[in-house]
């Protein structure tokens, strides 16, 4: 419980700066799109590297003996997008994660999606909410599933250079391990939060 | 290279990254239910990336004992395992441990640990706390001369020596009380004893290559039983060796085989019979275990090593085998339970205390960051799954 109010808090935290700014900026940003790097045919590339933190797994299982059996592990990712329109963008993320468990075994997650973010800001500020939806290859103790893959969320930046920028994110990821016929019992839900720093380049 | 070869490439390598990965796929393997039963294991310091050689029991004084470089005992009740200090002597090396749970004695053969001069096989009938040494002159134990190991084999202590001039082994007997005597036929082997054990009134040993049998305590002679289990020693990168020797609640003799096969031959049968339990896998040192403690069904545990080390569940009257973390596996009620404890660690010892109903193995645990030891008792309704002692 201490773990998914710890997580809450910091979507929070991220939450209100953007919605304010998301506010606020129509006033400031005009129609410059963040000196064109979020106008249509912009491109990014960004590597994140942070914490992934287990929030919990659905269905609870009964006979389950701790609350928490998994730890807080570490994911990274590169990442690119393709601005099809002004502040929207589309592309892939290639991510990779690891957490490991209460019985010493690590959990090792390597998810490739498709990538849909929504880009604002005014220099030297950006920021991007958005969402990856793909597949998730699963390996645990030489078992491995692939599941379906969803994380959303969003980050904030600051433009170091024309190029350049560096800021925080924060997505929840949320993986149905789902079997088919007599396994279907196996049905499981897992869902994660993912704190990380990313480096951006515009081009 | 034009749009379209681009588009084919990528397509080409997306498709064999999807086979690849859908390859790698169990549907019956839940990963996250698998993590949500897990449970920490806590052991005791002394066992974690360490290796347990050797199990034994003593009912009468209720109390467990685990052999690395020394004896280490624990009662039934407790949790705190102990150094067992041998003959007054706690600085000494164990080359030898052998139990009677029945009759409640032990006997450690006892080496100095810094010279590895040999002290003497010493017995006790109280849990340990007073010992008496065995008259081992017989033996020859000096600077040629080593005491390798010791087995107890229904109701005779042996003891295996190790000439290093001859490179060759020799096998002694003795009631447990009495001075050593030699065993006819197994002198001067080419090959160490690795397991014994009795059936009905016979009495078997075995080498890598050959069971011997002994029609009395005192004698034995090759086993010329049609079909007796052989191994080739490995050479080169072929060949196969035996594994391991026990005796059922039949009285069959079992023996295993590095290519997979579980040898049997019933008490006064006049031929060994054979099966498949893994094929071409490694099988090791194996124990017969009653899967309730009504002792009206039993399955074999039988140490494997292909991809993984561990044990797998073998039921002998169905010719069945199961793995260790199979949703059918009696042992370990949970996948997680096996997986997390026994999974990827070379058993070297497995022992059933029907006293206590309780199941010990030892693993060989080194840079696992795991433990050597582990447990698992029937509750009247189901196995407890293993823990970490």
């Amino acid at each position: 419980m201490k773990r998914t109010l710890a997580a809450l808090f910091a979507l929070l935290c991220i939450a209100l700066p953007l919605s304010a700014q998301v506010a606020g900026q129509s006033e400031s940003d005009g129609t410059d799109y963040f000196g064109g790097l979020h106008k249509k045919g912009s491109q990014i590339i960004s590597l994140t590297t942070g914490a992934g933190i287990p929030l919990f797994i659905l269905p609870a299982d009964p006979s389950a003996t701790s609350d928490y059996p998994l730890g807080v592990g570490a994911s990274f990712s590169l990442n690119y997008e393709y601005f099809v329109a002004n502040r929207l963008a589309i592309g892939g993320s290639l991510t990779g994660a690891f957490n490991t468990t209460v019985g010493g075994r690590t959990l090792f997650m390597a998810p490739v999606a498709l990538k849909l973010g929504y880009w604002w800001g005014t220099a030297p500020l950006e920021y991007t909410v958005g969402m990856d939806m793909g597949l998730n290859i699963v390996r645990l103790s030489g078992n491995g599933v692939i599941t379906p893959f969803i994380k959303t969320g969003g980050g904030a930046f600051v433009q170091l250079s024309q190029s350049w920028s560096l800021g925080g994110q924060l997505y929840w990821w949320f993986i149905p391990e789902v079997h088919f016929g007599s396994s279907a019992s196996l049905n499981r839900y897992g869902n994660f939060l993912e704190i990380s720093i990313a480096a951006l380049y515009h081009f | 290279m034009n749009h379209c070869t681009k588009l084919k490439i990528a397509s080409a390598l997306a498709a064999i990254l999807a086979c690849l990965a859908i390859a790698s796929c169990d549907n019956s393997y839940g990963v996250f239910s698998s993590i949500q039963t897990e449970k920490a294991q806590v052991g005791t310091t002394l066992y974690k990336n360490a290796t347990v050689k050797a199990l034994g029991e003593d009912a009468v004084n209720q109390k467990f004992f685990a052999v690395m470089s020394k004896v280490y005992s624990r009662s039934f009740a407790g949790t705190a395992w102990t150094l067992l200090p041998v003959n007054g002597v706690s600085d000494y090396y164990a080359a030898g441990f052998a139990s009677s749970a029945a009759t409640g004695t032990i006997w450690v053969a006892s080496l100095n640990a810094v010279s590895s001069a040999f002290n003497g096989v010493y017995t006790s009938t109280d849990g340990g706390s007073t010992w008496s040494a065995l008259t081992s002159t017989a033996l020859g134990a000096g600077s040629t001369v080593s005491v390798d190991s010791l087995f107890w084999a229904g109701d005779t202590l042996y003891v295996l020596t190790h000439n290093h001039t001859a490179a060759t082994y020799s096998l002694y007997y003795s009631d447990g009380a009495s001075a050593f005597s030699a065993v006819t036929g197994m002198t001067g082997l080419a090959y160490p004893i690795i397991g014994m054990t009795k059936a009905g009134t016979n009495y078997w040993a075995m080498t890598e290559a050959q069971v011997y049998l002994g029609s009395s305590k005192s004698t034995f002679a090759a086993d010329a039983t049609t079909g007796t289990p052989t191994g080739t020693i490995i050479s080169s990168s072929s060949g196969s060796v035996l594994g391991g020797i026990a005796a059922d609640s039949t009285n069959s003799v079992l023996v295993t085989r590095s290519d997979g096969i579980l040898f049997t031959l019933t008490l006064g049968g006049p031929s060994w019979s054979s099966a498949t339990v893994l094929d071409s896998v490694k099988l090791g040192v194996l124990a017969e275990v009653p899967t309730t403690t009504g002792l009206t069904a039993y399955r074999l545990l039988i140490a494997k090593h292909n991809s993984t080390y561990g044990y797998c569940e073998w039921n002998a009257a169905t010719s069945t085998q199961v793995a260790g973390n199979d949703s059918t596996a009696i042992f370990s009620p949970t996948a997680s339970g096996y997986t997390t404890t026994v999974y990827d660690k070379p058993v070297t010892a497995i022992y059933y205390s029907a006293a206590k109903g309780t199941i010990l193995i030892a693993l060989a645990a080194q840079a696992s960051d795991t433990y050597a030891l582990y447990s698992n008792t029937y509750s009247g309704t189901a196995w407890s799954g293993w823990t970490a002692e």
